[in-house]
């Protein structure tokens, strides 16, 4: 579809400043504390995130309720410590399922050409002239809220980007005299692409995985605070946001408080990947 | 490239245009067949349905008793027109609710894509100039931190920051006249504006950053040209397409973005439109509004590749390679 | 032919204009210091032509980026550079700014990346021209400046153009011409004419060398080349590992060099003129300056290094008129050095014709276009191999000699399989190998066996992920999945491409590029073919190192009995290794015959183009110089 022969575009990487020491430890701190706080909510939150108190109401940050609460009483702290879990697994899912399609769909499409090749690329072409999260607003919206679903109609919105970034760099790899050779010793196709080819454009395909992370992390939670995807009164973190941003004036860190874990678990999850894709260039740099 | 070669560029892509239209049309029409529960009920978006009569009259109305291919012909023939039917929840046309809440979004998505290309475009510059240095790493974080901050939650704090705290910007509201619509908007806008200007600040930066390493700046240097002369004619002008295609990115961010912001903000935009009509399952709108923003989408899309070639002349238009 | 001696010997008392004494540069990347260049002193006269020869690793192109104040991030220079009195290494970047390209000038070697791609040739000029002073002139005469300038270089038309647009030859002129916009009295050519085709750099030494004695301009010339050095400099100062081992001048060191690193380089340079039995490689491979830094830098590799040449580092000292050398024990070894120098340079004898067989190889009348061969679209498609027939017997090693663009590659792809012929036949061993995916299985496996091949880049020749050892044993148990002696069969590869067995655990990145070329023939010898494509196997390799893979090549001819398709621009090269040879011009064989026939007296004209522009010391060899686009 696209019919742009651009010269050279893709020749200039990405050019990353590698995050200091410091804020590498913080990101992997944050990201810990997610996993364990996703894994061990029940015991770690003081309170169920669901029960509403309306005796207490909506109270500002105090000794017991550390986040304050919101305006049917639920305890905001222990509601963004159970966040933790709906931020991990779609997120992740996506993350893995995209890789995983992205690679097998972008390997084929680069190695094989040809007719594969025309008919996934007709496809990615499709979903790159689409606004994909206007998409995934309408196709959830319409089609019936649930979180399963927003994470399914994600996956399908992002692995088309993961393909064509695979296949960029498996048209790359294809002319080097390596590949050449092994298609001339007559290694099998699948050899070639799965031990030769793959190997080689890890450095690029990885760290993407971190990047669709912390995007599905940002979308997913958009949806939700739009009021799709998960149910009202959920303890997610998008959602939280959309209920209390209301309440500003008299409780502002049941809004910020969700607000800002989106934040730091999806910067920290960028870091992580530009330090992952710094760490595996050098690997090839180095000759 | 010739002037014919262009006209036959632009010929080609209105056709791909169309071909792509067509699909997401068809798309669109069938979300009334995707969405739980007979097209019926979803036509009646949730009224109880007891009368017959109704029932005979949606059924009517909306042409249900032809087959699927009839049904989409006609719905597609008023859609070439523009027309999408009217809205469930309102009654009105969808054309006019459409059009009564355009003004409000162009406004925020020209207002926000101005600021994020300024912000990003320099703040990238300025980052490539002075690579490894603080003034780098601040902004490279910056844009790492925007680029992970949904919309929303950007828009939360900075309410949070600006209209509760410090009381500097009006919360809530549209405003009046032009200067103080501005006024009421500054909030959204910037709110978009830092997760599109970090995407900018990073394609920028790396755009300049190879440029800056390549033989012609080495070369242009070695002939005494003057640093401002290397950094702009040399260094931006070939960082410029990576910029364009973050530009082009950005507007369609501002789309979406848009939906968000206007929640958080309480604006009465297309965005808002969108979400409404989304959750009230009030389908002739949110196929009217899918059509009318795909389309603006696939049109920013088609501009970018001419604007290619406007500044790289060694861009070629051949069929069938990306 | 005397006029030009006398120019070249007047030419060496004169006052130099552009001095490096005790300069340094040193690179500081993450915290480690490692030396680049140290204490070399250079210097150039105006009207003067510079050469600076060294192989990768020497440090001349850095020498070149500090002689202009463009050394890349991370790099520094100490010592002195100074400029007409002025020392440069003090001077403000403002300043220094203002010396570049008006005082000196410089040119790198790719074309293709040199200019920029945006703007067109014309603008390239006028934008130099605009600096400072100038901007009172109006466009018009800026304008039909560039054009004189343009035309200067012989490419006026190009004014409107962009580089793109151009070959690489144009593209190198367009730069030539824009480096000189500011008439600097100095010009630093930093390979200008390797990226380009044999005919081509001809004619850009030439432009070149017209440029500097009609400007009366001093040239640094930078080059890996030392036939180029000779056939256009009036002086030689020959670089390794980062420090100057001898200079002199041309004549004198082509006659007779004074230190055993030049006379091995000298050696390993194949002749043009005559095939000799066996090339004088230099063993080993370039040592890192640092390594080197407290002992005679080519110690290492000399067959004639002493306990002495350890101790310290040689200074360069005066060893004849004109000339000095590091080289300690110069006095001593002095006749061993010409006695070698005169007993490698014999002709090997003529080689017997190899008796008549049944070719192994038989190409007939092969066509490759490329692009779309539907008829709408002609003009966008591309002949590479108009009907290229020819043949191969076994055990024959057999040359194919032409530019880029010639099609040689698209030949040697479409022989094992990665193109398929658009027309034609090709037969190997009697078996249809026209179009590989049409062959049963039993068939392409036969073919595999027989015919392998070797890449030109070293660097990506190997998987970078995968240790030797590993690639090794694929080739091996593809072809032999049940035998169980795989590791032995490895060690036995590697022992028979001359690389210890140890090799086989490391990855590619701990390699040399002539080792890693090694690794790629052994690669190929895994499946023990009959023959063996080498697309430009040498060509991006240093020259002693070339010489190392050529001997190789031939001994692993002798012990085998495998022959050889040998892809190359390099006639030398070619003439050292093959019985035959075809030329291939624009996808058609314009001449084929013995090799020491075609290169010895060709009749083609672009095959006697081709002959002629082979770097000669003599001083017509550039005056002789062929119209340009001229078969």
């Amino acid at each position: 579809m696209s019919e742009l022969a651009v010269p050279q575009l893709e020749r200039g990487r990405r050019r990353l400043l590698p995050p200091t020491p410091f804020t590498l430890a913080f990101s992997f701190l944050v990201l810990g504390v997610v996993v364990f706080l996703a894994v061990a909510a029940p015991l770690v939150a003081p309170r169920d995130p669901h029960a509403q108190n309306l005796l207490v109401g909506l109270t500002t940050p105090n000794s017991e309720f550390w986040f304050g609460t919101d305006d049917v009483g639920r305890d905001v702290f222990s509601r963004t410590i159970f966040g933790a879990r709906g931020a991990l697994i779609g997120p992740l899912a996506i993350a893995l399922g995209a890789f995983l399609i992205g690679n097998v769909l972008g390997l084929l499409a680069g190695f094989r050409g040809g007719l594969i090749d025309a008919a996934i690329m007709r496809w990615v072409d499709l979903m790159y002239a689409l606004p994909g999260l206007l998409v995934a607003i309408v196709l959830v919206g319409v089609l019936g809220s649930s979180y399963v679903l927003a994470v399914v109609v994600l996956l399908v919105l992002t692995s088309p980007f993961d393909t064509r970034i695979v296949r960029g760099a498996t048209l790359e790899q294809r002319p080097l005299a390596y590949v050449e050779a092994a298609r001339t010793l007559g290694l099998p196709g699948r050899t070639i692409m799965f031990r030769h080819i793959f190997p080689n454009i890890l450095p690029v395909t990885l760290p993407n995985a971190f990047l669709n992370f912390a995007f599905s992390l940002v979308a997913l939670s958009a949806l939700s605070f739009l009021g799709l995807g998960v149910g009202p009164g959920s303890a997610e973190w998008g959602r939280m946001l959309a209920e209390s941003r209301l309440l500003l004036f008299e409780n502002p860190v049941a809004a910020l408080a969700p607000g800002g874990m989106i934040v730091l678990t999806a910067a920290s999850m960028n870091l992580v990947g530009d330090w992952v894709y710094e760490r595996l260039a050098d690997r090839g740099r180095a000759r | 490239m010739s002037r014919q070669g262009l006209v036959l560029f632009v010929l080609r892509r209105l056709l791909a245009l169309a071909i792509l239209l067509t699909t997401v049309s068809f798309g669109v029409f069938s979300l009334l067949y995707l969405a739980p529960g007979s097209a019926e009920q979803v036509l009646l978006a949730g009224r109880p349905a007891a009368d017959a009569e109704t029932r005979n009259e949606i059924r009517e109305r909306y042409n249900l008793n032809d087959s699927f291919a009839e049904q989409y012909a006609l719905w597609a023939k008023g859609a070439v027109r523009l027309d999408f039917g009217q809205s469930i929840r309102t009654g009105e046309p969808v054309l006019t609710a459409i059009k009564d809440r355009s003004g409000l979004t162009i406004f925020l998505g020209v207002y926000g894509f101005a600021l994020a290309m300024l912000a990003g475009v320099s703040l990238g510059i300025l980052s490539a100039v002075r690579s490894r240095t603080s003034a780098d790493r601040g902004i490279v974080m910056f844009s790492i931190v925007g680029a992970s901050a949904p919309v929303f939650v950007t828009g939360v704090f900075l309410l949070y920051a600006f209209a509760v705290l410090l009381d500097l910007f009006p919360a809530f509201g549209q405003g009046e006249g032009f200067l103080d619509r501005f006024w009421h908007l500054t909030l959204p806008a910037v709110a978009l504006a830092v997760g599109g200007s970090a995407l900018v600040v990073r394609l920028t930066r790396a755009g300049m950053l190879g440029a800056l390493e390549q033989d012609y700046v080495t070369f242009a240097r070695a002939r005494g040209l003057s640093a401002r002369r290397v950094l702009l004619a040399y260094a931006f002008r070939n960082a410029l397409i990576p910029v364009v295609t973050a530009g082009a990115l950005v507007l369609s961010f501002m789309l979406t973005g848009a939906a968000l912001v206007e929640v958080t903000f309480a604006l009465p935009g297309i965005g808002a439109l969108l979400i409404d009509s989304v959750n009230f399952k009030d389908l002739p709108m949110v196929q009217g509004l899918a059509m009318v923003l795909a389309t603006v989408v696939i049109l920013i899309n088609l501009l970018t590749d001419i604007l290619y070639l406007f500044i790289d002349p060694r861009i070629t238009y051949s069929e069938g390679t990306a | 032919m005397t006029a030009v001696l006398e120019s070249r010997a007047r030419s060496l008392p004169r006052q130099a204009i552009l001095e490096t004494r005790g300069l340094a540069i040193e690179s500081r990347i993450g915290g480690r210091r490692r030396t680049i260049v140290c204490d070399l002193d250079l210097s150039v006269a105006a009207g003067e032509t510079v050469g600076v020869v060294g192989e990768s690793g020497s440090g001349k192109s850095m020498t070149a980026r500090a002689l202009i104040g463009l050394l890349p991030q991370g790099l520094s220079a100490r010592g002195s550079i100074s400029y007409a009195g002025r020392e440069l290494l003090q001077l403000p970047e403002r300043e220094l700014a203002r010396v570049r390209g008006s005082e000196i000038g410089l040119i790198l070697q790719d074309p293709f990346t040199m200019l920029n791609p945006l703007l067109r040739c014309g603008r390239h000029i006028t934008e130099v021209l605009e600096r400072g002073d100038a901007r009172g002139v109006s466009r018009r005469a800026r304008r039909a400046e560039a054009v004189r300038r343009l035309a200067e270089v012989g490419i006026a038309e190009a004014v409107d153009r962009y580089p793109f647009e151009l070959s690489g030859g144009m593209r190198q002129r367009v730069a030539i011409a824009a480096a000189l916009a500011g008439d600097p009295a100095v010009l630093i050519a930093d390979e200008p004419s390797t990226a380009l085709d044999a005919t081509t750099q001809k004619e850009i030494l030439a432009l070149l060398k017209s440029l500097q004695e009609a400007r009366g301009m001093g040239l640094v010339l930078i080059t890996h080349d030392l036939r180029v050095a000779f056939a256009i400099c009036d002086r030689i100062c020959v670089l390794y590992a980062g420090s100057l081992l001898e200079t002199g001048g041309t004549a004198a060191l082509e006659v007779e060099p004074l230190h055993p690193y030049t006379l091995g380089l000298l050696l390993s340079e194949p002749p043009g003129d005559r095939r000799l039995a066996e090339l004088a490689a230099i063993p080993g491979v370039v040592p890192s300056p640092d390594d080197v830094a407290e002992v005679c830098s080519f110690s290492p590799r000399c067959p004639w290094a002493q306990p002495i040449c350890r101790a310290g580092r040689p200074p360069l000292e005066p060893v004849a008129p004109g000339r000095l050398s590091a080289c300690r024990r110069i006095d001593e070894i002095r006749s061993e050095m010409r006695q070698r120098h005169a007993t490698v340079v014999q002709p090997a004898p003529p080689r017997d014709t190899p008796a008549v067989a049944a070719p192994l190889v038989e190409v007939e009348l092969v066509e490759k276009v490329f692009g779309d061969t539907s008829s709408r679209r002609v003009q966008e498609s591309v002949v590479a191999l108009a009907g290229v027939s020819l043949e191969i017997g076994p055990h024959e090693s057999v040359g194919l000699v032409g530019e880029s663009g010639s099609g040689k590659t698209t030949l040697a792809r479409c022989l094992v399989g990665l193109e398929t012929p658009t027309s034609g036949r090709i037969s190997i061993d009697g078996i249809d190998a026209t179009d590989y995916d049409a062959l049963s299985t039993a068939d392409r496996r036969r073919l595999r066996r027989t015919v392998q091949v070797v890449f030109q880049d070293p660097y990506s020749s190997l998987n970078p992920v995968r240790s030797v050892g590993s690639t090794l044993r694929e080739a091996i148990e593809l072809y032999n999945p049940r035998s169980a002696r795989h590791a032995r069969q490895v060690d036995a590869l590697l022992e028979q491409v001359g690389l210890p067995a140890s090799y086989a655990v490391r990855k590619p990145i701990a390699l040399s590029g002539g080792e890693r070329q090694r690794v790629a023939i052994a690669r190929a010898l895994a499946v023990k073919p009959r023959l063996i494509v080498c697309d430009e196997p040498v060509s991006a390799l240093d020259v002693s190192v070339q010489a190392q893979i050529l001997n190789l090549l031939s001994s692993l001819r002798e012990e085998l009995g495998v022959g050889y398709l040998f892809i190359t621009h390099d006639l030398p090269v070619v003439r050292q290794v093959v019985d035959r040879v075809y030329v291939l011009y624009r996808g058609e064989i314009v001449e084929s015959g013995p090799v020491d026939e075609v290169i010895g007296a060709p009749r083609h004209p672009y095959t006697i183009r081709l002959v002629d522009s082979m770097p000669r010391s003599s001083p017509d060899w550039l005056a002789a110089s062929a119209p340009p686009g001229a078969p």
